[in-house]
């Protein structure tokens, strides 16, 4: 594998972390998990030490895997320990001076240096660095066998938002899902219904990219690429119990009463995932219809739905290339009202309709 | 209170805006509050934004929706009052050809309707509750990026 720069000029609580991962290394060299990637486009490696660690961290992106050597340079590894597996210890430094600025977020401490070049979250019993100019993330969890929902469905999820952002894939809460290709955006507040919806169209057949968070991209020809970020799905206990078929593939593990169970989407449909897809339509979500239907959706109407939930949601809250980016995409793609009825078979006929009613748009 | 005078300007440092299809929507970065305008109330804003006083702007959307002047004033003063409050615009200097008629009628105006403000505190107040979340244009990369 590529090796990523090197931190050499890095500072105090930098160098800190890449000596501990080394020692970690060194210590178990049999329990480093290696493993390509490709993240909207670009090839990312992970380097995990700590087999359980490994396994956890690695599922949600298990769609996103690749077989061929990284390209050099690499735009991302990612460094991580097990303190538990390796009895490296998590660093004591996490109010190191060096990152002086510090936003509370997400339950968690985000801190940054001065030129913006490091940045760090720490959250619980897990700190996670990113280099945003030696591209590279270096991080610590206390215990493998113990990590919060979050990160078992999403991991890294904050900082993978600002290495995204600075290569101009913005992240959107949205589900995404596509029918032979064609993809269709579906933005909306929690609970507005974008993980039935989407488990709903992977159930039946269509393909999958993801069910809240989902990177956004321009690409030449005045178009939009949507990407895959994770593999997972997370529904509440009563929404699962629409999909009989999916319920006992939920993973419940320690988490909270309240929180969603998990459903790793690439295990249960493995080729109905994909990683990126062209976006042709967009869906607004309303719930309740007595039928499955749709509606045209006005321009103003898609970008307040993108623009309040996303701007809520994401951390960090995405700035003014975001809602330009946004604006721009409603501007180019269709929107419509998918109106959900009771029944979630009827979830793909509705995509069906939407991207009908595109494909003749592109006619006239 | 006093009334405005202008002219004023879009907050840049703090808000994004965007009009489409006619719909004015404005987000202030620091909280995430979001909010529209429509017909009227977008070409206010326009207006605003090329930096007239509050008197061109009210001549002039007088002028283009052939609407009396003192109804305009009425309607118009207290959005402008409300944009002020919410830190969407603030004074500026004057433009240099600044006079109330020098802006062309647009040829797509709807019917003349009170311009009004719309403000999305829903999740905005939630927010207001915790810390601020920082944005990412907290975060500057300085040097520029490598994508």
């Amino acid at each position: 594998m590529s090796a990523a720069p090197a931190m050499d000029d890095a500072p105090p609580c930098v160098r800190s972390l890449q000596h501990a991962f080394a020692e970690a290394r060194a210590r178990h060299p049999g329990q480093l998990r290696e493993a390509a990637y490709t993240f909207a486009g670009r090839p990312v490696v992970l380097r995990i030490v700590g087999a359980r660690l490994a396994e956890r961290i690695q599922r949600p992106f298990a769609h996103l895997r690749r077989r061929d050597r990284a390209a050099d340079p690499l735009p991302l590894q990612i460094d991580l320990w097990d303190e538990a597996e390796t009895g490296v210890p998590f660093p004591a430094d996490g109010a190191s001076p060096e990152l002086e600025q510090q936003w509370l977020a997400c339950d968690g401490l985000l801190r940054a240096s001065s030129d913006g070049r490091y940045v760090s979250f720490q959250y619980q019993d897990s700190i996670t660095l990113l280099d945003r100019r030696g591209q590279r993330m270096i991080g610590c969890r206390r215990n493998g066998s113990h990590l919060s929902r979050g990160e078992c469905s999403k991991p890294f999820v904050v900082m993978l938002t600002i290495w995204y952002s600075d290569r101009g894939v913005q992240i959107l809460h949205a589900g995404l899902i596509a029918r032979r290709g064609a993809g269709v955006l579906m933005p909306g507040e929690s609970g507005s219904g974008k993980s039935t919806t989407s488990l709903a169209g992977v159930a039946q057949g269509l393909e999958f990219l993801a069910d809240d968070f989902v990177g956004l991209e321009r690409v030449p020809g005045d178009t939009f690429r949507g990407h895959s970020l994770f593999s997972t799905a997370c529904l509440t206990r009563a929404g699962l119990g629409r999909f009989a078929d999916v319920q006992r593939h939920a993973v419940e593990d320690r988490f909270p009463e309240e929180e969603k169970p998990i459903l790793f989407l690439a295990e249960i449909y493995p080729d109905r995932l994909i990683a990126t897809v062209p976006i042709h339509a967009i869906a607004l979500l309303r719930i309740g219809a007595e039928r499955t239907e749709i509606q045209p959706a006005s321009r103003p109407e898609a970008l307040r739905q993108f623009a309040a939930s996303t701007l809520h949601t994401v951390v960090p809250r995405p700035g003014r290339a975001a809602l330009e980016m946004m604006a721009e995409l409603v501007e180019r793609v269709p929107a419509y009202w998918l109106l959900l009825g009771p029944d979630t078979r009827d979830v793909p006929e509705g995509i069906e309709r939407i991207l009908a009613c595109v494909e003749e748009r592109g006619r006239v | 209170m006093t009334e405005p005078r202008g002219p004023f300007a879009p907050n840049r440092d703090e808000v994004a805006a965007k009009v489409i299809d006619g719909e004015l929507i404005i987000i202030r970065l620091s909280d995430g509050t979001y909010y529209s305008m429509d017909n009227v109330g977008a070409r206010v804003w326009e207006l605003i934004d090329r930096q007239h006083d509050l008197a061109a702007v009210i001549e002039t959307i007088a002028a283009w929706y052939d609407v009396p002047i003192d109804r305009v004033g009425r309607d118009t003063t207290p959005v402008v009052e409300e944009l002020l409050a919410e830190r969407l615009i603030v004074p500026c200097a004057p433009a240099p050809a600044d006079r109330p008629g020098a802006e062309a009628r647009p040829s797509d105006l709807l019917a003349y309707d009170t311009p009004r403000l719309n403000i999305y505190r829903d999740m905005g107040n939630l927010l207001a509750l915790d810390p601020p979340t920082p944005g990412i244009d907290d975060l500057p990369l300085k040097g520029g990026k490598d994508r």
